[in-house]
């Protein structure tokens, strides 16, 4: 009897030595052995909470921010922005399917009056480096939000001092344009030839004429739409009054 | 009673969730994905550095400041040390420096003084690059800020299977857990984003990325015959989303949220084109082994 008590007894000692330590549990499951101060927990603790609470305010107003988002982002905004922890319309959805999130072309004129589609090196939406199709996003939604001619002409103006620096001649004519993104019974119907890709009109949201000064420097002069232009007076009307 | 005992569980399973100790190298694996990531990063713009920052580049100072201002922001908020240095060569001298540092992350040489000096110089391109920026900046620089708490042992004490690599410190199990809140809270914020629209929903989400060019795997012309399969893998980017979440958050289905977690990111960098997000995500999943005391 002892040795078989004893027989169990090593066996089961044995079985504790092979047991390793560390191999053995669920480091994520055990009883926590917490090495720091319970001060010093609280100071962490609230600092992860202030953080979280901050990202969290910066994701939750990514889309279409609220007012009180809005205020929030403004207070916030010191950290965020100097931790670039900011997020502004970026598309952590992927796609929405809206025109914000397709491809923008930059077309441009030279001597002949037919557009031309940029290097699309620069332009490609399709290149681990090409960095085009996000900033192309931002002046979508600003072209669509906040019309502002100036931020877009003055992108206008880079592009076509950059192009031309890199050998293309003497640009005319700038605009940025979407071409139409077929949905699935659209593209059914151009592959089946039953309609054609030119019926389907790009989108043209800003135009511009370059113009130089006299020391060459660039500029671009926005094209209005036409309900924004005044009508033209003929010289016997100037200084008539407008009543009928 | 009652309350006592709420408030004092819920604090017990505070502290055992973000201040239990854990061993130091546990965090190395992830320390060196992260840093890789960050070094794959700077590479990715050094092609296009004349274009955007150069002589004649696009992304000039005064456009910058013009964005600045049209975001209504005080412009020290977007410091960096590249506002004063406009060229294209300090550019890629930044990016080639960036490299570097990152490898040397890698290895954990410099501890958290390197991970420190990292952190600082990817926020300074952040903020020259501004809205050439994506999802991908603003997590590099939380998961790098994460591992300054914790960077873990260098890669060659690992490698020199010495004891102190075993060490337990609260600083490593702090560092893990920030790095899997975020990722939790990233991947739920960008399902969230997703279901608020239609396309989602009507499993149409696919065509459109794949329409518009914006899938690096999937074209227009090779789902056109197949509308059923534009809908499965729309719905399946949910679904594989939805059970990450789900399952990383129990620990007896953590390596099948680990999967799913690589199916998200998947996901993200081969059905859509966001690839550098999609590797920094996958690096991420690293905090959520089951790990080693």
């Amino acid at each position: 009897m002892p040795r078989k008590s004893n027989l169990r007894s090593r066996v089961a000692q044995a079985e504790a030595n092979l047991q390793s330590p560390i191999l053995d549990r669920d480091a994520w499951a055990d009883a926590p052995n917490l090495s720091i101060s319970p001060r010093a927990r609280g100071f962490v603790s609230l600092v992860i909470v202030l953080h979280f609470a901050a990202v969290l305010v910066a994701l939750a107003s990514n889309l279409a921010p609220s007012f009180l988002q809005g205020e929030l982002l403004r207070v916030l905004s010191p950290y965020l922005t100097t931790t670039h922890q900011s997020y502004g319309a970026v598309a952590i959805e992927l796609t929405h399917g809206d025109s914000v999130d397709f491809p923008v072309v930059v077309q441009i004129q030279t001597d002949a009056p037919n557009w031309i589609d940029c290097d699309q090196t620069l332009m490609g939406h399709n290149s681990i480096g090409s960095r085009w199709p996000i900033l192309a996003r931002m002046l979508r939604i600003i072209s669509v939000d906040a019309p502002d001619d100036g931020l877009l002409s003055e992108v206008a103006v880079q592009v076509v001092r950059y192009l031309e620096h890199s050998g293309v001649s003497e640009v005319s004519a700038v605009r940025f344009m979407q071409p139409h993104v077929l949905n699935f019974d659209e593209y059914d119907s151009v592959r089946n030839e039953s309609m054609s890709l030119a019926d389907f009109e790009p989108e043209v949201f800003f135009s511009a004429k370059v113009v130089r000064d006299s020391e060459n420097r660039l500029g671009v002069v926005p094209e209005q739409e036409a309900y924004r232009n005044s009508p033209v007076s003929s010289k016997s009307q100037l200084g008539k009054s407008t009543q009928p | 009673m009652m309350d006592n005992q709420f408030i004092k569980s819920t604090l017990d399973g505070w502290n055992q969730y973000w201040f239990a100790s854990r061993a130091a190298r546990c965090v190395v694996p992830l320390r060196v994905a992260i840093c890789v990531t960050t070094a794959i990063w700077f590479a990715s713009f050094v092609a296009g550095v004349d274009a955007w920052f150069g002589e004649a580049g696009i992304l000039t100072p005064s456009l910058a400041a013009h964005l600045i201002a049209f975001g209504e922001l005080p412009t020290w908020q977007y410091w960096s040390p590249l506002w004063f240095a406009d060229s294209a060569i300090a550019c890629k001298l930044w990016l080639f420096a960036g490299i570097v540092l990152s490898m040397l992350g890698v290895s954990g040489w410099g501890g958290r003084i390197t991970l420190g000096i990292l952190l600082a110089w990817v926020i300074a391109w952040a903020h020259r690059i501004l809205w050439l920026a994506g999802p991908s900046e603003p997590a590099l620089v939380a998961m790098l800020a994460y591992l300054v708490l914790e960077p873990g042992p260098s890669l060659r004490k690992c490698f020199s299977f010495r004891d102190a690599t075993l060490e337990e410190s609260w600083t490593v199990g702090c560092a893990l857990r920030l790095v899997q809140t975020h990722w939790w809270v990233l991947v739920a914020a960008g399902l969230l984003t997703q279901l608020s629209d239609v396309v989602w929903w009507r499993g149409e989400a696919v065509w459109w990325l794949a329409s518009a060019g914006r899938s690096r795997l999937l074209s227009a012309s090779q789902l056109a015959d197949s509308p059923s399969l534009v809908n499965a893998l729309t719905h399946g980017v949910i679904a594989v989303q939805m059970l990450a979440l789900w399952l990383l958050t129990v620990r007896s289905s953590r390596w099948l949220g680990i999967v799913f977690g690589v199916l998200t990111c998947l996901a993200i960098g081969l059905v859509a084109d966001q690839m550098i997000y999609a590797i920094l995500l996958a690096s991420c999943l690293l905090a959520f082994r089951p790990s080693l005391r």
